[in-house]
């Protein structure tokens, strides 16, 4: 779980999907999406509490593993960032490009 | 390599029915996650930062061309199309399901390979020299050794639920590449100097990690019958001793210094007189008969010549040349060379393979290998058994595949672990400070100079790229919210295995660059004729070192 | 909470002293802790009723063993703690039992005993288990969970043969079934 936060801090709910392991914020509609921008953002210990036990049942019913409170920022423009570097790579995949795989010439015959 | 009998073949076909029936009861809610956890653990299977990884393992770091065409696949249909080799001779993919894990292990069982242990409170996959079997300087096969163990601890009764994790490496050579001083086991093969038969040094109790520590020898000549059951002698003693109330002083090399080297000893000796000469015993027939099903196809007689006498034509191919140099080790069949393939092309993502390039270095070791590929610590894989008339074809074909960088053991190839990109325990990012690093010393001729030299990248306390055992250690931590860096010094896992010092407080990646790259001038500046980078670190201390520090401040 | 023995689901035959209670009969078959066994072994030895113990899992094998003269089949039933799963300690104790020690009464599983565990227990010498599962699934759980992995590499306290003996008395190229 994550530290402790400032009492007013907005943050919000995410956890992983159980058959996919993929990463999902907690919507206001109680549903869970991948898009952090869709998550459900409270500022309060109260409204986090209120939060973690909506999701609870999910929990139970194997849709969502490793449930846990990230701190947020909001922007002038309402994106949601994460506070931390690690949250930060969780939202948006790894901070490096991927290996992409292409195909190579094939093999010249044996010589 | 290995091949799988009848019964091997039914055990890992048993284990992974086991398996999807495990995963389709933590589906259905049958378990909760903290009884599933340790299950899928014993499969290899963690959650990570973004999705499932999956380890997959790769016994001893051996495996056949039809075995690396099959992690290819899975790569491609599983996965996002690569896999990362890992400092323990395994392979891990980043983006599994859950899922379709039994999918993915069913495929590998049907090429004789398995997660089994790769993670969890156990006794985990056993390491060896990746040029077991074709070193010069090699005593016996210690894979013959290393897939007895396999088999021994492969869903062991006693010892599925230790106070930790158990890392067991097996070198059959004087000159050890299997770091085994650094393992909670570590045998090195050697003959008794008065009968002439080969058996093991046991050394135990070494570790990297939050305590590193340099294992210490409990026993200086153990004859290969008894092998089995002294190192269960040694797991029931640990298993019943070994802290369980703090994870950070669970491993055993903590109840070994806590004990002191010689209770510890008397203890595993009393145990061990209870199961000596009892059922573990190991036969040499048995031996025999496991050594058989290594049975390679023969290598082609009549050739001479060693890579080391090899006469390169600088002039005409001196890109060839420098590749042959760099990763062509001599083997002990003349004529014959162990090619040394390199995963760390500048700004590569350290022990990375596409599928394209697994299916590629298959199809290779088809052709030039007798169908055998390693995969080492150091995150690089080889071909053991190339012909040196077939290097320049070989090297042309690799070269196609980006996979010909004749850097290997040179300071760019560098070991990383995966980091906070992907790794949950992470504090910081490790693969961008190695690509930097690569780029930095992208010059081959110029690497070729500075001569070996490790540098080691760890993104925590857990040390999964051994920082502490790198000639340059590096170990990112995270400080308040900032990414930095610590740097060591003088670390080394060969026969005088030593931990690296650490030099200057933590800094941020760019100048943890500037400084790496001041600490090699200070190398070529004050290196004597035919030092390495360690031997001058050695001779000098980090005295002349610290000083490049605060010049370059 | 259910009881196996071998897999059967039975009744608790045996009382489960506290250090302070007193034995119903001098003929109930009863288990005391290890404390009280090192406290009154030559009156609870004396007593004609059955003699279990309840062994810590951090106790050593051998101090129990010195306390019975080096007897272990003094005593019907001996019952293992695992106090978490993953705290593996008492496999241990089982197979330094049954294998250094020949203790051939039963030995019993308490504590946090998972049906996924079944197949180690078992493979140590471990024959009966309180398990947290309801009535009617322990019996089914029990026997799939030891007929899930039929090959074994190890030498243990089940009688099962391990691989490499198979190998040795099969002759070159026999199949086995899988």
């Amino acid at each position: 779980m994550a530290r402790k936060l400032r009492p007013d801090a907005p943050r919000v709910v995410t956890a992983n999907r159980l058959r996919d392991g993929v990463v999902v914020y907690r919507t206001a509609a109680g549903a869970w999406s991948p898009a952090l921008d869709d998550a459900h953002v409270v500022a309060s210990t109260e409204a986090e509490e209120g939060l973690l036990r909506a999701c609870t049942a999910d929990v139970a019913d194997c849709l969502v593993v490793g449930l846990d409170v990230i701190e947020v920022q909001i922007d002038a423009h309402g994106a949601i960032a994460p506070i931390s570097q690690r949250e930060a790579i969780r939202a948006v995949g790894p901070s490096i490009a991927l290996p992409q795989d292409r195909a190579f010439a094939p093999l010249a015959a044996p010589a | 390599m290995y091949q799988y009998d009848a019964h091997d073949q039914a055990l890992v076909d048993q284990r992974v029915d086991q398996f999807r029936d495990q995963v389709a009861r933590r589906l259905s809610g049958d378990l909760t996650e903290d009884q599933f956890k340790p299950l899928r653990l014993m499969n290899g299977l963690y959650l990570q930062l973004h999705a499932y990884m999956l380890r997959v393992a790769v016994p001893y770091g051996t495996l056949s061309g039809d075995q690396m065409r099959v992690l290819a696949h899975i790569a491609r249909r599983y996965d996002r199309g690569y896999g990362h080799f890992t400092t323990r001779q395994n392979i891990q993919y980043n983006w599994i399901k859950l899922e379709e894990a039994p999918d993915i292990l069913a495929d590998m069982a049907r090429v004789q390979m398995h997660a089994i242990q790769t993670s969890g409170n156990c006794i985990r996959n056993v390491t060896a020299d990746p040029w077991a079997g074709v070193a010069p300087d090699e005593i016996e096969d210690p894979r013959v050794t290393a897939e007895i163990l396999r088999q021994w601890s492969t869903l062991h009764p006693e010892f599925s639920f230790l106070p930790r994790k158990f890392k067991i490496a097996i070198t059959g050579a004087p000159n050890d590449r299997a770091a085994v001083k650094v393992h909670d086991i570590g045998l090195r093969m050697h003959r008794d100097p008065d009968s002439g038969e080969a058996g093991y040094e046991v050394i135990v109790g070494g570790g990297l990690g939050r305590t590193p520590v340099i294992g210490k020898t409990i026993r200086r000549f153990l004859p290969k019958d008894h092998l089995l059951s002294y190192l269960e002698a040694i797991m029931r003693v640990y298993n019943a001793h070994g802290r369980r109330d703090n994870i950070y002083k669970a491993r055993i090399k903590i109840l070994v210094d806590a004990l002191g080297i010689d209770a510890f000893r008397d203890q595993v000796e009393a145990e061990w007189q209870a199961l000596k000469d009892g059922p573990l015993t190991v036969p040499a027939e048995t031996y025999a008969a496991i050594r058989a099903r290594f049975a390679l196809p023969p290598y082609d007689e009549g050739l001479t010549g060693s890579v080391s006498t090899l006469r390169l034509d600088e002039a005409a191919d001196p890109a060839l040349a420098r590749w042959i140099r760099a990763n062509v080790a001599p083997h002990r069949v003349p004529g014959y060379g162990i090619v040394n393939v390199s995963l760390k092309a500048p700004g590569q993502i350290p022990g990375d393979a596409t599928a394209s390039q697994m299916e590629r270095i298959a199809d290779l070791a088809d052709r030039y290998s007798l169908g055998e590929v390693r995969v080492t610590k150091d995150q690089n894989l080889v071909l053991p058994h190339v012909r040196l008339d077939d290097l320049p074809a070989l090297w042309r074909a690799l070269d196609a595949a980006d996979l010909a960088s004749p850097n290997v053991g040179l300071v760019s190839d560098i070991i990383a672990c995966p980091g906070l990109d992907y790794c949950s325990l992470a504090n910081a990012r490790s693969i961008p400070l190695a690509q930097a690093l690569s780029e930095r010393f992208a010059d081959m001729a110029r690497a070729q100079d500075i001569g070996e030299l490790h540098i080691n990248i760890s993104g925590c306390i857990n040390a999964c790229a051994h920082h502490h055992v790198g000639h340059i250690g590096i170990l990112g931590v995270d400080q308040k919210g900032k990414e930095l860096y610590q740097i060591t010094l003088g670390g080394r896992s060969d026969d005088n295995a030593t931990l690296g010092k650490v030099v200057g407080p933590a800094v941020p990646a760019d100048r943890a660059v500037e400084l790496i790259a001041g600490f090699v001038d200070t190398y070529l500046a004050i290196r004597h004729p035919g030092e390495r980078f360690i031997d001058t670190v050695a001779r000098t201390g980090t005295a002349p070192f610290k000083e490049t520090l605060h010049a370059a401040a | 909470m259910p009881l196996l023995e071998t897999g059967r689901r039975v009744r608790d035959r045996w009382t489960h002293l506290s250090d302070t209670d007193a034995p119903p009969d001098e003929a109930a078959p009863v288990t005391v802790s290890l404390a009280r066994l090192t406290a009154e072994r030559d009156a609870l030895l004396a007593r004609p009723g059955d003699l279990g113990v309840r062994l810590p899992n951090a106790a050593a094998v051998a101090d129990l063993v010195g306390l019975l003269d080096g007897d272990t089949n003094r005593l019907g039933l001996i019952v293992l703690t695992f106090p978490a799963f993953k705290d593996g300690r008492a496999y241990t104790q089982a197979r330094q039992l049954r294998e250094t020690h020949g203790y051939r009464g039963s030995l019993r599983a308490t504590g946090d005993v998972l049906r996924d565990q079944f197949f180690f227990m078992a493979r140590c010498g471990i024959d009966a288990v309180e398990v947290d599962l309801p009535e009617s699934a322990a019996e089914a759980a029990w026997r799939s969970a030891l007929d899930e992995v039929r090959s074994v590499y190890q030498p243990a306290a089940d009688g099962r043969t391990p691989i490499d003996v198979l190998r040795r008395h099969t002759a070159p190229g026999r199949e086995v079934a899988a």
